[in-house]
C-alpha cells in the first residue's frame, strides 16, 4: 500500500515494514523545522523528497536517518536557488540497510550553500550510491562535505559517493569534499568528484546544430533535472519539479 | 644498495655514539639559533631570518587537524651537533665510524658511471660531497647548503624560503630557526643531466632533530631528476624530521623530485615540500613512505605560469601502530595548467594511512585539467583508510576528474597466485607490488627494488 | 546561384597562418570532394566553415547562397542550411540524445521560419531514420555520443544530417573509421540526402566514400593552399599515384 505524507511539525517519524511510505518535505521560506529525526524500522521501506521554494534563506538545519536492518531508503534532495543555508544531512546504517541518495543543487545570483552530509556504514552488508549533481550560475557558491564512513562493523559493505559539479558562470565557485573514511577491509567503497562542463568544442557541435549557446545550456540543465527525477517513482512531483526548474532556468 | 638490505633488523638498529653528542643540547631559544648561525659562520641576512622565523614559531600553534602530535615534546630535542670539522671533498676523507655505518647499510661507493654525485648527511652536517669534472664545467652546483649560503649568496638570498615561507605552518617557521645542512642545486639554463642526483642522510643520535634544507633551482629549459631516500634506526624518544625542500621549476624546465623516506618507528616526519612551476614547465613527484611513528607529507605545486604541469606519484605503507598521512597539493594559478595525481596506500595490523589533498583551480586557470586516483588497499580488519580532497573550484572551464576507491586484496588474485605454490605472505606481497606498480616503475631500478624489499618486509609479520 | 563561394579565404590559429587563399565553389547539386595528405588543412577548412571558435578569418568570404556568412555564428550557419558531419563528433554525458535532437530540431524550423512537428510526429520521423540507418541498439536512453562505437557515431551524425535537413552538407571524412557494412549504410544515407537542390562538400583521406559519392569536382589541398583541381579523373590519379608530386 502506498502512501504519501506530507511532513508537517512532526520531529521524529517513524515508518514501519510493510507500506511503501513516500515522505514529501517542503521547504519555504517561513516554514522548516530545524531538526528531524527519521527512523525506518527492520525491513521498512521508503522514498522521501526535500522540495525548496526558491528563495529560502535557513541555519543550521539538521535532517537525521537511521536506517535499522534491512531497511531501504531512496532521497532525493533538491536545493533549489537556496538564498543562504546550512544543512547537515546525517543517515546511520545497519546490517543490510540499503540507501540510493539523489542530490541536486541549482544557484543563481547570490546564492550560498553549505551542507555537510555524512553516511555512517555501520552494518555487514549495508548498501549505499549517493549522487550529487551541482549547477551553479551568478556568483552562486556551494560547499559540499560528503563524509562517507565504512565502520569496522561494515564488513562485505558496498558503498558509493559521486559528485559532479558545473560552474556555469565566470564568478560562480565551488569546493567539494568527499571524504571516504574506511575501518573495514572486505568491502567495497570509492567515490569521485569531477566538474562536468559544455568545453569549446562541445558547444560549437550542438550550436553547429542549431543550438544557441542560452539554448545549449538549458538543454543540458534540464538533462540534469530529468536524470534527478528519474527514480522518484512520483509522476506528478516529477513534472511539478522539471517545470519548477525550467520556469527559473 | 638492495642486495645489503637483510629481513633481521639488527642492521638497521645500530646505535653509533658519536662524540658529537656532547656539543648538542636540547631544546630552541635564541641562543641556540645564535649559535648555530655563529658556528657555521653565516652572514647577517641569514642570522636575521632564523631569529624572525624563532619568533614566529614561539607564537604559532601546533596545527589542530591532522594526527595527534600531542605527544611530541619539541623541547627534548637535539638540536644541534656537528659531526666533522670540514668537508670531505672524496670517500677516502670521510671518517672512518661514519664510514662504517655507511659500509653497513650497503651505500653505494662506487657512484662513476651511473650517480653523477653523492651528498651524505650526517646527523646534522653534510660530510661529503662530490661533483664530477662535467657538471663543474657546466655550471652545475651540487653543494652543501651551508657552504652555498657562504659561496653563492646572490643565488640563495633571494630564493631561500620565498615557496615554503615560515609563516606557513609552526614546522616551517621551527624549520627557518633552526635547519641546518641540506642541499643547494642549481642547474643552469638548458642543462640537462640524465643521471639521477642523489643525496643521503641518515639520522642516528637518539632524540636528534632533522632540520636539513634542500633549495633546487632549475632554469629555463633545464632538466634533472634528484632522488632523496633516508633510514633511520629506532629509539625509545620521540625523534623529529622537520625539513623543507623548494623547488623553482622556471620556464619550460621539467625536473623530478623522488624520495623513498623508511624512518625509524618512533620518529615523527613532518616535511615540507613545495615547489613553484612556470610557464610550460613539468615538475614531478615521486615518493614512499614506509615507517616512521608519524608522517605528514603533503608536497605542494604551484602552477603559476601557463601550460605549467605537474604529477604527484606516490606510496604509504602504514603498519601497526603507524599513521602515514600523507598526500597532495596543487595549486592552479594560470591558464592551461594540467595536473595528475596517482596515490596508493597500504595498512596492515591497525596502521593507519591518510590521504590529504588540496586541488584548488584559481579564477585565472582557465581550462585547466586536473586528474586524481588514489587506491587505499586494507590489508585486515583492524587497519584504516581515509581520503579526504579538497577540491576547491574558482574556474567554470577547468575539467577535473577526482577517483578513489578502497578495499582488500582481491581473494582470486591470492589463490590464483598460491595455487601457483607460493605461500600465502609472498602472494600477498606479490599483489600488494603489484599495486604499487604504476609509482615503483617511474623510479629507477635501485629504488624500485628497494621500495618493493620494504614492501615485502612490511607484509612479513617480523617487522612492525 | 552558386550554393557556397569561397574566395580568398586566409585563416590563421593563434599566430599562426593556416588556410592561405583558399577559393573555390559548389553549385546546387554538385558534390565536391577535397583530398590532401594529413596536415593538408582540408578538416581545418571544413571546421572554418561551420565557424569553429579557433580559428580567426584574416581575410576572404564565405557567401552561402547569396548571402555574407563569414562572420556568422555555428547556429546561424545551421539555420541558413548548412551543416558539418564531424570527424570526432563530441562525446557530452549528461545530455540526453532524444531530448537534444529534438531541441535542434525545433531550433532549426523556427530559424527558418517553418511549423515545427509535435513531438510524436518527430517520433515517427525519428524512429524511421533510425531504422533507415540499420541502428539495432535501443538509443532512447543514451546520452550525445556516450558509449556509442565509432560506427554508431557516424551513424549518429548521418541521422542528424537527415533531421537537420540541410541544403549543403558537409562531411569531415565520414569514411573514417567505418567497417564495410557500416559504410554501406552511410553511402545510402548520403544518396537520400543528395538531389539536385542539395549539395555534398567531402573531405576525405582514404577516398573510400568516393564509391557513393560521384564527385564532380575534386580540389586537392597541400599546405593549407589548394594546389590542384579537376573532375572525378583526378581523384583516380591520385589513387594510383599517391600525393606525391604536389607541392
Amino acid at each position: 500500500m502506498q502512501s504519501l505524507i506530507n511532513l508537517q511539525t512532526e520531529k521524529t517519524i517513524k515508518i514501519e515494514a510493510g507500506d511503501d511510505t513516500f515522505l514529501l518535505e517542503r521547504i519555504s521560506k517561513d516554514d522548516c523545522l530545524p531538526e528531524r529525526d527519521f527512523t525506518l524500522a527492520e525491513n521498512a521501506h521508503a522514498r522521501y523528497l526535500l522540495l525548496m521554494e526558491p528563495g529560502v534563506s535557513l541555519e543550521k538545519i539538521r535532517r537525521f536517518w537511521h536506517l535499522e536492518a534491512g531497511a531501504s531508503l531512496q532521497t532525493y534532495y533538491l536545493f533549489l536557488e537556496a538564498k543562504s543555508g546550512t544543512w547537515q544531512l546525517q543517515h546511520h546504517l545497519a546490517d543490510r540497510a540499503k540507501i540510493e541518495s539523489h542530490s541536486l543543487f541549482l544557484g543563481r545570483e547570490q546564492d550560498s550553500l553549505e551542507v555537510k552530509a555524512s553516511y555512517d556504514f555501520a552494518g555487514r552488508g549495508s548498501f549505499g550510491r549517493v549522487q550529487v549533481d551541482a549547477w551553479l550560475d551568478g556568483d552562486s557558491r556551494l560547499r559540499y562535505d560528503a563524509d562517507l564512513n565504512v565502520l569496522a562493523t561494515a564488513q562485505q559493505s558496498d558503498t558509493r559517493v559521486d559528485m559532479r559539479l558545473r560552474l556555469a558562470s565566470k564568478s560562480a565557485r565551488g569546493q567539494l569534499i568527499p571524504g571516504l573514511n574506511i575501518a573495514a577491509n572486505d568491502v567495497r567503497a570509492g567515490h569521485s568528484a569531477s566538474t562536468f562542463q559544455l568545453s569549446k568544442e562541445d558547444l560549437f557541435y550542438l550550436r553547429s546544430r542549431g543550438l544557441s549557446p542560452e539554448a545549449a545550456q538549458k538543454l543540458f540543465a534540464l538533462s540534469l533535472s530529468r536524470n534527478f527525477v528519474k527514480g522518484l517513482g512520483e509522476a506528478e512531483l516529477s513534472a511539478e519539479i522539471l517545470s519548477l526548474i525550467s520556469a527559473r532556468l | 644498495m638492495a642486495e645489503d638490505l637483510k629481513t633481521n633488523d639488527s642492521l638497521w638498529d645500530e646505535y653509533n655514539p658519536s662524540e658529537y653528542m656532547r656539543s648538542a643540547k636540547s631544546g630552541v631559544d635564541e641562543a641556540l639559533v645564535r649559535r648555530i648561525s655563529l658556528e657555521k659562520e653565516e652572514p647577517e641576512w641569514m642570522l636575521s631570518r632564523r631569529l624572525a622565523a624563532l619568533a614566529i614559531f614561539k607564537e604559532m600553534p601546533l596545527p589542530t587537524w591532522g594526527p595527534d602530535l600531542s605527544r611530541l615534546d619539541l623541547d627534548k630535542i637535539t638540536y644541534y651537533a656537528k659531526a666533522m670539522e670540514g668537508q670531505a671533498q672524496s670517500w677516502e676523507d670521510v671518517p672512518i665510524d661514519i664510514k662504517n655505518t655507511f659500509d653497513k647499510l650497503g651505500i653505494p661507493k662506487a657512484e662513476q658511471e651511473v650517480l653523477a654525485g653523492v651528498g651524505a648527511q650526517y646527523e646534522s652536517t653534510v660530510v661529503y660531497h662530490s661533483l664530477k669534472a662535467e657538471f663543474k664545467r657546466q655550471g652545475v652546483i651540487f653543494e652543501d647548503l651551508d657552504v652555498a649560503v657562504k659561496k653563492y649568496p646572490e643565488l640563495v638570498q633571494p630564493y631561500f624560503m620565498k615557496v615554503m615561507p615560515v609563516s606557513l605552518h609552526k614546522f616551517a617557521a621551527l624549520h627557518g630557526a633552526v635547519w641546518s645542512g641540506g642541499t643547494f642545486l642549481y642547474i643552469p639554463a638548458g642543462v640537462k643531466i640524465k643521471e639521477p642526483l642523489q643525496a643521503y642522510f641518515r639520522m642516528n643520535a637518539k632524540g636528534m632533530g632533522q632540520f636539513e634544507h634542500t633549495l633546487i633551482i632549475v632554469e629555463s629549459g633545464a632538466q634533472a631528476h634528484y632522488i632523496e631516500g633516508c633510514s633511520a634506526p629506532r629509539y625509545g624518544v620521540d625523534s623529529l624530521h622537520a625539513g623543507g625542500v623548494e623547488i623553482y621549476v622556471k620556464e619550460g624546465a621539467r625536473f623530478r623530485y623522488s624520495s623513498v623516506e623508511s624512518w625509524s618507528k618512533d620518529a615523527y616526519n613532518l616535511n615540507t615540500k613545495r615547489a613553484i612551476v612556470e610557464k610550460k614547465a613539468h615538475m614531478e613527484w615521486v615518493g614512499g613512505n614506509f615507517g616512521s611513528n608519524t608522517t605528514m607529507l603533503y608536497p605542494c605545486s604551484i602552477l603559476v605560469g601557463e601550460g605549467a604541469s605537474a604529477d604527484h606519484l606516490g606510496v604509504a605503507f602504514a603498519n601497526q601502530g603507524q599513521i602515514q598521512d600523507t598526500g597532495a597539493k596543487v595549486i592552479h594559478v594560470a591558464a592551461r595548467t594540467t595536473s595528475n595525481i596517482v596515490m596508493k596506500s597500504i595498512s596492515k595490523n591497525g596502521g593507519k594511512s591518510v590521504y590529504r589533498g588540496l586541488v584548488e583551480v584559481g579564477p585565472g586557470a582557465e581550462d585547466a585539467a586536473v586528474s586524481v586516483k588514489c587506491d587505499a588497499l586494507l590489508l585486515d580488519e583492524f587497519s584504516i583508510s581515509d581520503t579526504i580532497p579538497v577540491m576547491k573550484i574558482n574556474n567554470a572551464s577547468a575539467t577535473i576528474a577526482h577517483e578513489a576507491s578502497a578495499g582488500k586484496i582481491n581473494a582470486e588474485d591470492l589463490f590464483y597466485l598460491r595455487s601457483r605454490g607460493l605461500k600465502e605472505a609472498e602472494a600477498a606481497a606479490m599483489v600488494v607490488n603489484g599495486f604499487i606498480e604504476p609509482i615503483t616503475k617511474e623510479l629507477p631500478l635501485e629504488y624500485s627494488v628497494e621500495m618493493n624489499r620494504m614492501v615485502e618486509l612490511e607484509m612479513e609479520n617480523s617487522v612492525g | 546561384m552558386k550554393m557556397l563561394i569561397v574566395e580568398n579565404l586566409t585563416v590563421a590559429a593563434g599566430d599562426k597562418e593556416i588556410l592561405h587563399e583558399v577559393s573555390f565553389s559548389v553549385a546546387e547539386g554538385e558534390s565536391v570532394v577535397i583530398m590532401g595528405p594529413n596536415g593538408s588543412g582540408k578538416s581545418t577548412l571544413a571546421n572554418v566553415l561551420m565557424g569553429h571558435p579557433d580559428y580567426q578569418i584574416l581575410s576572404g568570404k564565405i557567401i552561402f547562397r547569396d548571402q555574407d556568412i563569414t562572420a556568422a555564428k555555428p547556429e546561424e550557419k545551421a539555420a541558413a542550411g548548412l551543416f558539418l558531419a564531424f570527424q570526432e563528433p563530441r562525446e557530452i554525458a549528461g545530455l540526453e540524445l532524444f531530448p537534444f535532437l529534438f531541441d535542434a530540431y525545433k531550433s532549426l524550423r523556427s530559424a527558418r521560419g517553418e511549423e515545427a512537428e509535435s513531438v510524436f510526429a518527430f517520433k515517427e520521423k525519428l524512429d524511421s531514420e533510425l531504422s533507415l540507418l540499420a541502428v539495432q541498439n535501443d538509443w532512447s536512453s543514451r546520452h550525445l555520443n556516450q558509449d556509442f562505437s565509432g560506427g554508431e557515431k557516424k551513424k549518429a551524425e548521418l541521422l542528424q544530417l537527415a533531421l537537420a535537413a540541410p541544403r549543403l552538407a558537409i562531411l569531415d571524412e565520414i569514411d573514417s573509421g567505418l567497417d564495410v557494412d557500416a559504410l554501406e549504410v552511410a553511402g545510402q544515407a548520403l544518396s537520400r540526402f543528395k538531389t539536385e537542390q542539395t549539395s555534398i562538400l567531402a573531405v576525405t583521406h582514404y577516398q573510400r566514400v568516393l564509391k557513393y559519392i560521384k564527385p564532380d569536382q575534386v580540389l586537392v589541398m597541400s599546405g593549407g593552399r589548394i594546389v590542384k583541381s579537376g573532375g572525378a579523373e583526378l581523384a583516380a590519379q591520385l589513387e594510383k599515384e599517391g600525393f606525391a608530386g604536389l607541392e
